[in-house]
């Protein structure tokens, strides 16, 4: 890996509070964070933590109370509702844990669909590859309701990687999985921030899907209390238990 | 039950806003039609009894032809005298009534609407019997009028001024000796002007007689008894009735016309219904395919498949009731704008004043009306909705639209065939035009739902085929908009034949209309020989005086000039124990400028009592050249004509043709005014040459409106074409519901594919594309309906014009560049309904859509 990693994305003394006085909510507490390119880092944390609402401010879905947000070198929280609908179509990849594709677009249609809104022509070799990585070959022209759960999910991870994004954020992607199809999921994952030199953040509260990240980041009421490398699932699940106490 | 039905009826208040408000438009249309129609006759009720006045018996003579009031003798004044020496009798005055027109200068008196400028006599010592009042001044002697007071407000006219009055005769000038008013309000909009009776009797052409006779009885005198015996005593052929019977035969004139104009909006009502029915069935129909699992909760916990039906039905029952009793004041509303909006347009007023009638009628019609289309059109979906299973609560893929395919084919099919079968018999039946009417909205109706169940089978290709041009330019929301336009197809026919209903209407009235003026065309080319034609402006009761044919007879270089009398709408004579139009000319223009295709026989010896028989009655009456057909006529009694000649064409001259002179002497002398005229010029004579000439003459004719060949076309086209327009504005009315009906689908559409908009939005579709792409999809959904709509229309006119008989329309014609503009229209309605769904979908909260469940 590069020595110089950039940071894919970062958080700077990011606050999201809800409500005033008695009744405040902090869902994320001057938190900061680096997420490096090249890498994937998993977010894990007890419901209520924080975690979904980090990544929906990262990903521009959201706004910050205070702080701020970088993809990259743009500081996100400046930007119009309209700019950051673009960075979500050209620098953004998504992962939802459920209902990631248009019903009436076919499997092919869905993973260049960032594109097509865009009105930008899809790099061939690129979509070639990641059509390979996937594995998906003779599915492309079903729609989503002819797709397996598992296929369903590698078409939305497919059309994540499609458009070269600098970073992809991951929502509880094998939440509806089975097992052993959810473990295929997260091991392409793998691959494809391996061998395609994606970036990858995934938001989960299972370990053993977490135990796939080269970096695991643990949040308790909107703070970071805790960062691994490369974790196994048993040293995480631990880590779970004292957190929870 | 019920509160669970209350509770979801409000939770959705948008959904039973727009449903609500389509019920609301065609009832609004139909109560509005009935105020409208009830209000104008308790006013013209009023008037009636003004008309008859207050304990007058009027003397008048009986008609000779049943039914037709033309054909009443005059009074002479000999019956005056008779009635005036009567024991019991007050006074008596002969009543002369004619229709002048009345200029101030150089400008023509035009009264407002389509009310009449009428002429009085009227003596100074006669004022007791009159309903006229004298406002100012004093009672018209020799080459003097009155004035009524709110024309001469309008035209600024005074005592002593100089008004010139035309008839039959040449005009002539007046001196105005006073203003005068009619009954208690002047009677709206109509003009009168009042002469004395010796000029009277000589303008209208009433030689020592009188229209009828007003009699007032001696106080105490009851004046049944008097009439009585006032029609025993006269001469036979005289009767005498009160005014009771005065009043109501002027009532049940009114009527007549009243009822018909309340009809014709009527049909536009149900017009506008039907097209609420089909938008209810659709919204209700969507509304429940997103509570599918809500409603499989429902039964998961007990409740049976009726309670559900029941509880749609009561939410339908709800809304129509609402729905009812908002239209009825909506059309209240609407009938007091349209009073509004007339009483501003003509300075003065032109319905007459009155309050507006909310009949009991009105608010039942009203409630069936609105009630029963609500609770019809969610039939089916109740239905539906009944049968969901309890699993429906667990799963997340039963919809309500699924199943039954081929059975709505035939269905459909079967209703198709039913509704065209209806239709050809509604029009080719010679039940009474009631049967005819009901057979032919039957029919109608039955296409439409047909249409709309088959055009779910061609939803999908049409969609992506108007789709696809969308996918050029528009790209991505192009793309998504043709694929969810294509989605469900279902939906889609559903919410377009909405719209199709009210096309389809349009459409058939511009083929209709096109076809008309087809046929005038070719008719103008084939059987119009003439060179010129002249013709009355429609704002009055008769047309122009024959003087103007002599005179135009008279100039160089016109080789024939004649004119034409009578025709529907003026009095007729009697053949064979029926009433029939004629048509009175001169023979030499037959076959020159006009040509009715003589079969057999000939035009000449029309002049000696001869007739021309079109070959229909001529068969139905087994009548052939030389036969002896006796006919009676209002003046002349009975009359033996001779035929002359058999025709074939029909369409201009009607079925039977005398010449002037049986004319002339068969009806009153007052009637003798030609409708029509055509003039024929010499070989090698040019047209520009003696226009001019022709001008000069006709300038003193104000009501005749000279044409040569071009305008004349243009004028008949004029006239088809100021109707069409007024079809289609009230038709157009149903086009705006359907329109809502199209905002009703995308709003729910947009709120159920809230989750797929969160997700689009997501991976980076802006606000605008967003936008574009429910835009795009109420276009094709509208432009898919004004395909339909023309398809239709066009097969609803062929049908029409086939049926209609020859001598209305033969040529067919489509209005291809009308149908143009309705397409384009469509589309601007689609941009137009889209305009809200779509803001709706963009301002979607990202966050929240994904998470939507």
């Amino acid at each position: 890996m590069d020595t110089t990693t950039k940071f894919a994305a970062r958080a700077v003394e990011a606050s999201k509070i809800y409500g005033s006085g008695e009744t405040v909510v902090r869902a994320l507490d001057a938190l900061s964070v680096d997420l490096a390119s090249g890498e994937l880092t998993a977010i894990m944390g007890p419901s209520g933590s924080g975690k979904s609402t980090l990544m929906h401010c990262l990903a521009g879905l959201d706004n910050l109370t205070s702080g701020k947000v970088f993809i990259g070198e743009t500081d996100i929280s400046e930007l119009s509702e309209r700019a950051l609908t673009l960075l979500r179509r050209d620098r953004i990849g998504f992962v939802f844990q459920a209902f990631n594709l248009v019903p009436t677009l076919s499997a092919q249609e869905n993973i260049v669909l960032p594109q097509q809104l865009g009105a930008t022509a899809p790099d061939v070799s690129w979509f070639e590859r990641v059509i390979e990585a996937v594995a998906l070959g003779d599915r492309l022209k079903h729609r989503p309701n002819e797709l397996s759960g598992g296929q369903q999910q590698r078409v939305a991870v497919a059309r994540a990687l499609a458009g070269q994004p600098e970073i992809i954020f991951a929502d509880e992607p094998t939440g509806n999985l089975d097992s052993k199809t959810g473990g295929e999921i997260l091991e392409f994952m793998q691959k494809a921030v391996r061998e395609l030199g994606q970036t990858i953040v995934l938001v989960t509260h299972d370990p053993s899907a977490a135990a796939h990240a080269d970096r695991v980041v643990f949040l308790v009421d909107g703070s970071i209390v805790e960062e691994l490398e490369a974790p196994s699932a048993a040293l995480i699940l631990d880590m779970m238990k004292q957190l929870g106490d | 039950m019920l509160k669970l039905t209350l509770n979801s009826l409000l939770a959705r208040k948008i959904r039973l806003a727009l449903t609500t408000f389509a019920v609301v438009l065609g009832v609004s249309f139909v109560s509005g039609s009935f105020i409208l129609a009830d209000s104008l006759r308790s006013v013209f009720d009023k008037i009636a009894v003004e008309i008859a006045g207050p304990d007058w018996i009027q003397v008048r003579g009986v008609e000779t032809i049943e039914d037709d009031a033309f054909s009443r003798p005059t009074v002479p004044q000999s019956v005056v005298d008779q009635i005036r020496s009567t024991e019991g009798v007050y006074g008596a005055e002969g009543v002369i009534q004619g229709f002048p027109r009345i200029s101030v200068g150089d400008t023509l008196v035009k009264p407002l609407g389509g009310a009449p400028t009428l002429a009085f006599n009227f003596e100074q010592d006669a004022e007791e019997l009159s309903a006229f009042q004298t406002v100012e001044g004093s009672a018209p002697g020799n080459a003097e009028a009155m004035v009524d007071v709110d024309t001469a407000e309008k035209y600024d006219i005074s005592v002593g001024d100089v008004i010139t009055i035309r008839t039959l005769q040449p005009a002539e000038d007046f001196r105005v000796s006073g203003i005068t008013r009619w009954g208690l309000d002047n009677g709206g909009g109509a003009v009168f002007v009042l002469i004395d009776t010796a000029t009277a009797q000589r303008l209208f052409n009433y030689p020592d007689a009188y229209l009828a006779v007003t009699v007032a009885a001696m106080p105490g005198v009851d004046e049944n008894e008097l009439a009585n015996k006032l029609t025993r005593e006269l001469p036979t052929g005289f009767e005498a009735v009160t005014s009771d019977v005065v009043a109501s035969e002027f009532s049940d004139q009114f009527d007549t016309f009243i009822t018909i104009f309340q009809n014709a909006l009527l049909v536009f009502a149900a017009v506008a219904l039907v097209v609420s029915a089909f938008i209810i069935n659709n919204t209700f129909a969507i509304v429940l395919g997103q509570r599918v699992r809500e409603l499989g909760l429902l039964r998961a916990v007990g409740a049976t498949g009726r309670q559900i039906r029941s509880s749609v039905l009561i939410e339908a029952l709800l809304i129509g009731v609402i729905a009812s009793v908002i239209g009825v004041f909506a059309g209240l509303g609407i009938t007091w704008t349209i009073k509004a909006l007339i009483d501003q347009a003509g300075d003065g007023s032109g319905l007459p004043d009155g309050p507006l009638v909310i009949a009991a009628r009105t608010w039942i019609a009203a409630a069936i009306v609105g009630i029963g289309i609500t609770l019809l059109a969610a039939i089916s979906p109740a239905r539906k909705a009944s049968r969901i299973p309890p699993i429906a609560a667990l799963r997340d893929d039963l919809t309500l639209w699924s199943g039954g395919g081929r059975r709505r084919t035939i269905v459909g099919v079967l209703l198709g065939v039913g509704g065209l079968l209806a239709t050809i018999f509604g029009i080719t039946t010679d039940g009474g035009a009631l049967r005819q009417l009901g057979l032919l909205a039957a029919g109608a109706l039955l296409l439409f739902i047909s249409i709309s169940l088959l055009s779910t089978l061609i939803a999908r290709p049409a969609a992506r085929l108007l789709g696809w041009p969308l996918t050029r330019f528009a790209r991505a929301s192009g793309n998504l908009a043709r694929e969810n336009a294509s989605r469900n197809p279902r939906r889609t026919a559903s919410t377009a034949s909405a719209l199709m209903v009210g096309l389809a209407l349009v459409a058939m009235v511009l083929v209709v209309g096109t076809s008309f003026k087809k046929t005038f065309s070719s008719i103008l080319d084939s059987s119009l020989g003439a060179d010129f034609f002249i013709d009355t402006e429609r704002d009055g009761s008769w047309g122009f005086s024959p003087q103007l044919v002599e005179e135009i007879k008279a100039v160089d270089g016109v080789a024939i000039a004649v004119g034409f009398r009578g025709g529907p709408g003026t009095a007729q004579m009697s053949v064979a124990g029926a009433s029939k139009d004629v048509i009175g000319t001169q023979e030499e223009g037959l076959g020159r400028v006009l040509d009715i295709s003589l079969i057999e026989g000939s035009y000449s010896g029309l002049s000696n009592d001869g007739v021309l028989v079109h070959k229909d009655p001529a068969k139905d009456l087994s009548l052939s050249v030389g036969d002896v057909v006796p006919a009676t006529f209002p003046t002349a009694g009975v009359k033996d004509l001779r035929v002359v000649g058999i025709f074939d064409d029909g369409s201009i001259l009607g079925n039977w043709v005398i010449d002037m002179s049986t004319y002339e002497s068969g009806f009153d002398p007052a009637r003798q005014s030609d409708l029509f005229a055509a003039v024929e010029l010499e070989d090698g004579v040019e047209v520009q040459n003696i226009r001019s000439q022709l001008d000069a003459i006709a300038v003193n004719y104000p009501e005749a409106v000279l044409q040569d060949r071009t305008e004349y076309q243009e004028t008949i086209e004029g006239r088809i074409d100021t109707l069409l327009v007024t079809v289609n504005a009230l038709v157009g009315f149903a086009v705006v519901i359907a329109v809502l009906g199209i905002v009703n689908t995308l709003m729910l559409s947009v709120f159920e594919r809230t989750r797929e908009i969160g997700l689009l939005r997501a991976v980076g579709m802006t606000r605008r594309q967003t936008r574009r792409m429910i835009r795009w999809e109420a276009v094709i959904i509208a432009v898919f309906g004004g395909v339909l709509g023309i398809l239709v229309g066009t097969l609803l006119g062929f049908i029409a014009v086939q049926a209609m008989p020859e001598s209305f329309i033969t040529d067919f014609g489509i209005p291809v560049g009308n149908f143009v503009i309705i397409l384009v229209m469509c589309a601007a309605a689609g941009v137009l309904a889209a305009i809200l769904p779509a803001r709706r979908a963009a301002r979607l909260n990202v966050l929240d859509a994904i998470a939507h469940s």
